[in-house]
């Protein structure tokens, strides 16, 4: 009995002692919960966060039946986070007016988790309320879960079916319920070919294995649509339950389900007996007809089994003969059946070779007849023509009785051959006129067009060149513009130093003493000119004297031979002489010098 | 007088197509009217588009019922007919006969070239064709009853088409026997059209050119006329009629010098004794230089011959014409080599005379 002596707005004070009398009664309230706190914790100052959160969680659980909320709080932070949020968010809901969030859960303040608790507990229904029943059996627990799950989808809002993906609705807490009928589908089921199991052994043949083994499809590929899938699987148990009750009532082996009478099951399954193999006879006669072969049809549903007409029980003596012999009689029906089915296989053989034979004669024939055709159909055009032909000349032939002859016919026909011809000829050539007029026009104007493209592409050229000249020529320009721009810059900056003047006096200057130089030079070389001249004339002169000499010397010689010792001898003796003279001031110079 | 005439009446049309300084093709003068179809077609073989120097040679060909012939000539300064380059003239005609409508053709190109005038082309034509001659100042006189259609068959290449095939040769004798659909390939248009003339001579005992196709292309107007048949001749000098299986029994690839047969006609192309022996005997007579071209092809028929005189004498039953007929029955009874009665079977189906 959780007392009510909290009510409503709660003024909470400051004293201590209240305060230690509220947190007893919380404590109280939250171990009647069902929260697991130790004896020691006496006020809510020694309440850890898990601790926190369980009461709430606790609390909230008792107030809202169904919350996933969980009791201890997980180690990853966004996930306590989470769930302080959430459990935030329905205390929030309830009602409670302060402010919550989960920082109130997680990094918790005294004064606020007592007003939440306190808040909380208010909200607690009555214990005379509550009806707590324990669920006792399936049927109880059953309904349990029901009314939980009913609770839950008239709690969500309704959504329509194009939101839903077959049906499926999925709810907050990962559960996910089905609605609405949109999703059914028709109950059609189709054979399926599955190994045989059955508790009776039956003897498989090692081809048969073989054949399950490596050639049946799956029965997911059996099937035409995967809605097929589970009424197929349904169809197929269903038959092999009632074959299976067919062996086994054969054996009187264990009965099946206890929920039908023995007695009634054998008498019905003895008057339908043949209804699931009916379909597999019918099947194989229909393949030993000439008839179509009519597809297997899925042996019927066993109404037997929900039928509950009641029949007459036969004796149970009766029933193990007859099922014997039904069992004999089937094998050589199916025996009998193979053997039709062979029969019928050589015959069809037989037929197809026929039918193949007949079909290449009649190519054949086809064949023929499209050339006999063909080749009718050539004298006939011919002898059309010919016919034509004969009309036109009876035409223009003399009519009999006339005074015409043979010869004179032929001479008219020439004469009209010709006529005809020379029209012809003439309308040819009026038309010639016009022709060739309009042609040599077409021509000239074609050529005029093709020299005026021609003539575009060479201006096109034209422009084009001087379209790259003009670039060209701008591109130099700029690279000047740029090079003057250049150099004004470097003018500015050097001009402030010295001026223009210093340097065009120092050029004047130099330039002066170069023609100077020039003037010198040219002087220096005349005289040396003039002197070399000079040279060159006294050498041929002296040249000249010295042979003139030598011939004097030669003449003299020869004439004077005799006088040329004295001679010879005072010249030697002048030549002394004057050698001693030349010595002599040669002294006296360097004696003055 | 009315054979005559029927004679001359063979020309059917005759037209000018122009290629001129700009580079146009044009058609300039057509009498007395073409179809659109075989306009297009004239087109496609003149050859004056494309290549300027290429200048084709005399071909012919065949369309529907029509045999074409195009001559090709070149203009000079010294023609009158200003700002051409080339022109062609294309002859319509009923009967196959390759020269007597080239020295025609010769002779309306070279008027026209003179003239620059097609009237005159045009006196010359209805000249032949109301007469069946037309006389020019240079080359005289042209006759049509001078180009005798039974000359036509001597101008051949048996031999050498035996030479070139050696014992395959008896593949296209028993084609042609058995009237298979035949392909004839070779990359240039002269050379084909020569050796197809050789075709219909191997089987001189038919003396019909109604299977002959010289020129066929790969154009859906061109093969539509050998698809309504059953048997013909074609040639062709696309090399992509090769994979075109569906078009032929028999494949003659006559650069290559290979015979390929389509695996639908493998089965009546067995070989037997019988044309072993044929084909023994046709290399004996290529191999002969004394005999000549005409004899070889006399020779081949007689054993032609033999062959159908052998098949007529298993032919007991007769029609209500009077025509002998082979019976099914009286060839089993003969109990014959599977192969050969094969063979004798697919030639009396030719040959018209099976009776089923």
């Amino acid at each position: 009995m959780i007392p009510r002596t909290i009510c409503g707005n709660v003024d909470v004070q400051q004293n201590s002692s209240d305060m230690e009398e509220v947190d007893k009664i919380i404590i109280h309230s939250l171990r009647q919960v069902g929260c697991d706190i130790e004896d020691e914790i006496e006020s809510l100052q020694q309440f850890t966060t898990e601790l926190v959160v369980e009461a709430t969680v606790r609390c909230l659980r008792v107030i809202q039946p169904g919350l996933t909320l969980p009791v201890s709080l997980p180690s990853s932070m966004s996930a306590r986070f989470r769930i302080g949020a959430e459990i935030a968010q329905v205390c929030s809901d309830l009602g409670y007016g302060g402010d919550v969030g989960y920082q109130t859960f997680l990094y918790s303040s005294v004064t606020d988790i007592r007003k939440v608790l306190i808040f909380l507990i208010e909200k607690l229904p009555k214990e005379s309320e509550k009806v707590v029943e324990v669920p006792s059996g399936k049927a109880a627990l059953l309904q349990q879960s029901l009314s939980d799950l009913l609770r839950k989808q008239f709690n969500t809002p309704w959504i329509p079916n194009y939101c839903k993906n077959k049906g499926i609705r999925w709810f907050k807490d990962g559960s996910w319920s089905r609605e609405g009928y949109l999703h059914c589908h028709q109950f059609y089921s189709c054979p399926l070919v599955v190994p045989p199991v059955t508790t009776k052994k039956l003897e498989i043949t090692e081809k048969s294995k073989d054949y399950y083994k490596m050639h049946t499809p799956y029965i997911t590929e059996q099937i035409k649509n995967s809605n097929e899938l589970v009424p197929s699987l349904i169809q197929l148990n269903a038959n092999s339950l009632t074959l299976e009750q067919l062996h086994s009532e054969k054996d009187s082996s264990v009965l099946m389900k206890p929920w039908l009478p023995s007695l009634e099951k054998t008498s019905k399954l003895m008057s339908s007996k043949d209804e699931p193999l009916e379909p597999y006879a019918r099947s194989l006669v229909g393949l030993s007809g000439k008839k179509p072969i009519p597809r297997p049809r899925p042996p019927p549903k066993p109404k037997h089994l929900t039928e509950e007409t009641p029949s007459p029980p036969k004796s149970t003596e009766e029933v193990p003969a007859d099922k014997e012999k039904t069992h004999d009689e089937e094998e050589k029906d199916s025996e009998k059946s193979i053997e039709n089915l062979k029969q019928k296989m050589e015959d069809m053989k037989i037929s197809f070779e026929d039918l193949r034979n007949e079909v290449k004669t009649l190519k054949v024939k086809a064949s023929q007849a499209m050339e006999e055709l063909r080749e009718e159909e050539k004298p006939c055009q011919e002898v059309e023509e010919r016919l034509a032909l004969w009309r036109r000349t009876q035409e223009i032939l003399p009519r009999p009785g006339s005074d015409g002859l043979a010869g004179e016919g032929v001479e008219r026909l020439k004469s009209m051959a010709d006529g005809s011809a020379r029209r012809l000829l003439s309308l040819a050539s009026a038309w010639d006129e016009h022709r060739t007029a309009l042609l040599s026009e077409y021509r000239h104007l074609r050529e005029h067009d093709t020299n005026r493209t021609s003539e575009a592409q060479r201006q096109a050229e034209l422009l084009r060149s001087l379209r790259e000249k003009t670039r060209e020529v701008m591109e130099e320009v700029r690279e000047k513009e740029q090079i003057r721009k250049q150099l004004t810059t470097e003018r500015e900056k050097v001009n402030k130093d010295v001026g223009r003047s210093a340097y065009t006096r120092r050029i004047m200057e130099i330039i002066g003493n170069i023609r100077k130089q020039n003037e010198d030079i040219d002087k220096v070389l005349k005289d040396t000119k003039e002197v070399q001249k000079e040279i060159n004339q006294l050498t041929g002169r002296l040249d000249r004297s010295f042979t003139v000499a030598d011939e004097l010397i030669f003449r003299i010689q020869t004439e004077e031979a005799k006088s040329v010792a004295s001679n010879l001898e005072r010249i030697t003796a002048d030549l002394r002489q004057m050698r001693q003279e030349s010595a002599a001031l040669a002294a006296r110079l360097e004696r003055k010098s | 007088m009315k054979v005559a005439m029927a004679d001359n009446v063979t020309l059917l049309s005759f037209c000018i197509i122009e290629r001129d300084s700009n580079g146009d093709v044009l058609w300039t003068w057509i009498y007395p009217s073409i179809t659109t179809e075989q306009r297009s077609l004239v087109t496609r073989k003149c050859g004056l588009e494309g290549d300027q120097n290429r200048l084709q040679p005399f071909l012919y060909g065949r369309f529907r019922s029509a045999w074409y012939y195009i001559n090709s000539t070149e203009v000079f300064e010294s023609d009158s007919l200003p700002r051409v380059k080339q022109f062609a003239l294309s002859l319509w005609a009923k009967d196959f006969n390759p020269e007597k409508y080239e020295t025609l053709c010769r002779i309306l190109s070279k008027t026209y070239c003179k003239t620059g005038n097609p009237i005159a082309m045009l006196q010359l034509y209805l000249s032949v064709l109301t007469r069946g001659s037309c006389m020019t100042k240079e080359n005289g006189t042209f006759f049509v009853k001078e180009f005798d259609q039974q000359k036509n068959l001597v101008n051949t290449n048996v031999k050498e088409l035996i030479k070139t095939f050696g014992l395959e040769t008896i593949l296209i004798y028993t084609a042609l026997l058995l009237k298979k659909r035949i392909i004839v390939y070779h990359h240039s248009i002269e050379v084909l059209l020569k050796s197809l003339r050789t075709f219909p001579a191997l089987m001189w005992h038919r003396k019909t050119w109604d299977m002959l196709f010289p020129w066929v292309d790969i154009h859906p107007d061109e093969l539509m006329d050998l698809r309504g048949r059953q048997y013909y001749v074609g040639g062709c000098r696309d090399a992509s009629i090769c994979s075109r299986k569906d078009l032929y029994d028999i494949l003659i690839n006559l650069p290559a010098k290979e015979i390929n047969i389509a695996p639908r006609a493998k089965e009546s192309m067995i070989m037997t004794k019988t044309h072993k022996e044929i084909a023994l005997f046709m290399m004996q007579l290529a191999e002969n230089t004394t005999i000549s071209e005409q004899q070889v092809v006399h020779e081949i028929a007689k054993k032609t011959g033999d062959l159908l005189a052998h098949l007529r004498s298993l032919a007991t039953v007769n029609t209500s014409d009077g025509k002998p007929m082979v019976c099914i029955e009286t060839l089993r009874e003969r109990a014959l080599p599977p192969a050969l009665e094969n063979f004798l079977f697919n030639l009396a189906i030719a040959e018209n005379m099976m009776m089923l």
